[in-house]
This record gives structure tokens, C-alpha cells and sequence, in this order.
């Protein structure tokens, strides 16, 4: 089983991109794929969304990879390996979410063998300058620990939006692979769909 | 978890149409709606949305979910309406920087009425407090399967 976290700000586009791509994934490689999706607030849009594009959803009433995560997540996680036996996990966690936690949370994972951890980071291409301005240090947090970067909403963003992610990317030193896509105009989703199995 | 800062306020809207409204109307008073929600925050102090978000849904199932996360107000939708229909059953979920949560939540519900109040009959239902996310059993956890 391998975990792929797909990680990003509140509104960077990981459901509508999981969306997109995961008919693809399950078409490409014929894995058997599950999502642990984290939805801040007691109403859980984004599941709906999910529910209604096809998907079953299972709904656990309590619990949240930020706040209660030592608990419920790795337990969620051990009951979908054991009863679900995936071959590939994707856990998006909430906008809010440090990803580099949910990392170090992993290392108390007792549930049936996880062969690889992988991070992949969205990010809204329009809003990167606004998001980095107000929150820094989280937003170059997240860029640090992601396997591939997704710049998502290319359709909207302008050449200056798109190479100010990419400009921040290269002054952190960062060497990771970065995409650029729109999940919402499915722009490039395919590239996406196989870094997220290959990353 | 990245911040601490925020206001969220969630809320279900149904609404009782006085005509039979078909999907572009239905749709235009939605994503007017959600524009309306997200200017009226900036107006009076959000200055990061996280995202508002709804997703809209008519009698015959068909649905709308849509989002808002840019200052100026901008209308991201996917899914849509398949017929006309007397009823709209809303739910929105707001989660900001800058308004405190009180607000937060007189700026949403003032919209919200204010707004689908022009299409129908409004009822509106609370969805539990979300103001913070210090408590951190105020929200679900889902998994979904394919």
C-alpha cells in the first residue's frame, strides 16, 4: 500500500484536482484506491461533491487529521488497509493542516504495511502572493516537504502569478518537480494523474 | 495545523420558490448569492478568504457546488441544474481571516436572506458552531471509497 498526501490552502483546488484525475489513476494503473479526505467544519462540502460525482463516501462523525489526529486518522487509516486492502491512499487532509505533521504522525502507524509516503502540494497560483504574505512560514512549510508542486489554476492565473510560484520555489533551493495545471479546466490533469502515482 | 486566526460559520438555506425557476436562473441566484457573501465579508474586514463555499440542490437531485475564494469575488462552479424546480435547498460553509466570528455570521445571514429572499420563501438553519478550530471536534472526518 503506498500513501500519497495531497496537501495545500484552504481553496488550492485538492478536491476538484482528486476529482479530475482519479478515474484516470484507477484506468492507468488498475489500483485499487481509496480517499481519507478531511473537511473542515461540520458540514462537509467537498464530500458531497464527492459523493455526487460518483464516489462512495463513508462519513466518520467525529474526529480530524489536524486536531485529533494521533487518534483518528491512523485509526481510519489501519480500518481502510484492513478492510479495504488499497493499493493506494489518498489522504487529503484539510486547507489548514500542517502536512509535515501528518508525516511525523505516520511513524506511529501500526496498521498493515505502508511501502511508500508521498506529498504532493497544490497551490492557487492567483492567490499565492496574497497566501504568502499572510501566513510565510506555512506556505514555505509546505512547499519544503512536497515530493511534486502542483501550481493549479493556470487557466486565471497570469505568467507573473505563475513564475512568482516559481520563483519562490527556486529561492528556497528547492529542486522539486513543479506542474503546472487547472483541475477545474482538467488543463494538464494527466500529468498530474501520473505524478501522483510515480512521484 | 497552519493557523489559528479564523472565523467559520455554516448554515443550510431552503428555499421556497415563487415561480417554477429554470437552471440558469437558479444558477445566477446562487453564484450572485455566493459573489454577494464574499464582498460583503471583504467589505467589512476579511482579508483572506479561506474559502466559501456551497453546493445547491434541486428537487429532481441535480446539484451545484461552488466556491469563493478570491477577494473580488469570484464564482468557481462545477455540477449543475438538469430542470426546473420550485424548491432550492442551499448549504454554505464560510471560513475567513479578519471578521470575528460573530461577524462572520451576522454578514453570511444577511446575505443569505437578503439575497434568495428576491427568488422565494427563505428558511434558514444553523449548522453548529464553527467559529475556531481550537476545539477540533467540531467537524468530520470522511472517507471515500472507490
Amino acid at each position: 500500500m503506498e500513501l500519497v498526501l495531497i496537501s495545500g490552502f484552504l481553496g488550492s483546488g485538492k478536491t476538484t484536482m482528486l476529482l479530475s484525475t482519479v478515474e484516470q489513476i484507477i484506468a492507468m494503473t488498475d489500483k485499487k484506491v481509496v480517499i481519507i479526505k478531511n473537511d473542515f467544519g461540520n458540514v462537509g462540502i467537498d464530500a458531497k461533491v464527492m459523493e455526487k460525482s460518483g464516489l462512495q463516501v463513508r462519513e466518520l462523525p467525529s474526529g480530524c487529521i489536524c486536531c485529533t489526529l494521533g487518534v483518528d486518522f491512523l485509526k481510519t487509516l489501519t480500518t481502510v488497509a484492513t478492510e479495504y486492502h488499497p493499493d493506494l491512499v489518498f489522504v487529503e487532509p484539510s486547507g489548514l493542516a500542517d502536512p509535515a505533521s501528518i508525516i511525523i504522525l505516520m511513524k506511529g502507524y501500526k496498521g498493515p504495511k505502508v511501502d511508500r509516503i508521498r506529498v504532493m502540494i497544490i497551490v492557487d497560483a492567483v492567490r499565492f502572493n496574497l497566501i504568502s504574505r499572510a501566513m510565510p512560514a506555512p506556505m514555505e512549510r509546505q512547499l519544503k516537504i512536497g515530493d511534486v508542486i502542483v501550481i493549479n489554476k493556470i487557466d486565471e492565473a497570469t505568467k507573473e502569478q505563475i513564475d512568482e510560484v516559481r520563483q519562490a520555489v527556486h529561492k528556497m533551493g528547492l529542486s522539486t518537480q513543479l506542474i503546472l495545471a487547472s483541475a477545474l479546466q482538467r488543463e494538464n490533469v494527466d500529468a498530474v494523474a501520473k505524478a501522483m502515482v510515480a512521484i | 495545523m497552519i493557523s489559528e486566526d479564523f472565523s467559520a460559520f455554516a448554515i443550510k438555506a431552503k428555499v421556497r420558490l415563487r415561480t417554477k425557476m429554470g437552471p440558469t436562473t437558479l444558477t445566477d441566484a446562487v453564484e450572485k448569492m455566493m459573489r454577494a457573501i464574499a464582498l460583503r465579508c471583504v467589505a467589512n474586514g476579511t482579508y483572506l478568504i479561506g474559502h466559501i463555499k456551497s453546493i445547491a440542490e434541486i428537487d429532481d437531485g441535480s446539484w451545484m457546488a461552488s466556491s469563493v475564494t478570491d477577494l473580488d469575488g469570484k464564482v468557481r462552479s462545477s455540477g449543475g441544474f438538469n430542470s426546473n424546480s420550485d424548491e432550492l435547498g442551499v448549504v454554505i460553509n464560510a471560513l475567513q481571516y479578519g471578521l470575528k466570528p460573530d461577524r462572520l455570521e451576522a454578514v453570511v445571514k444577511e446575505v443569505i436572506v437578503e439575497q434568495l429572499s428576491l427568488i422565494g420563501q427563505v428558511e434558514i438553519e444553523e449548522i453548529g458552531e464553527e467559529h475556531d478550530h481550537k476545539g477540533g471536534h467540531d467537524r468530520f472526518c470522511k472517507i471515500d471509497i472507490e
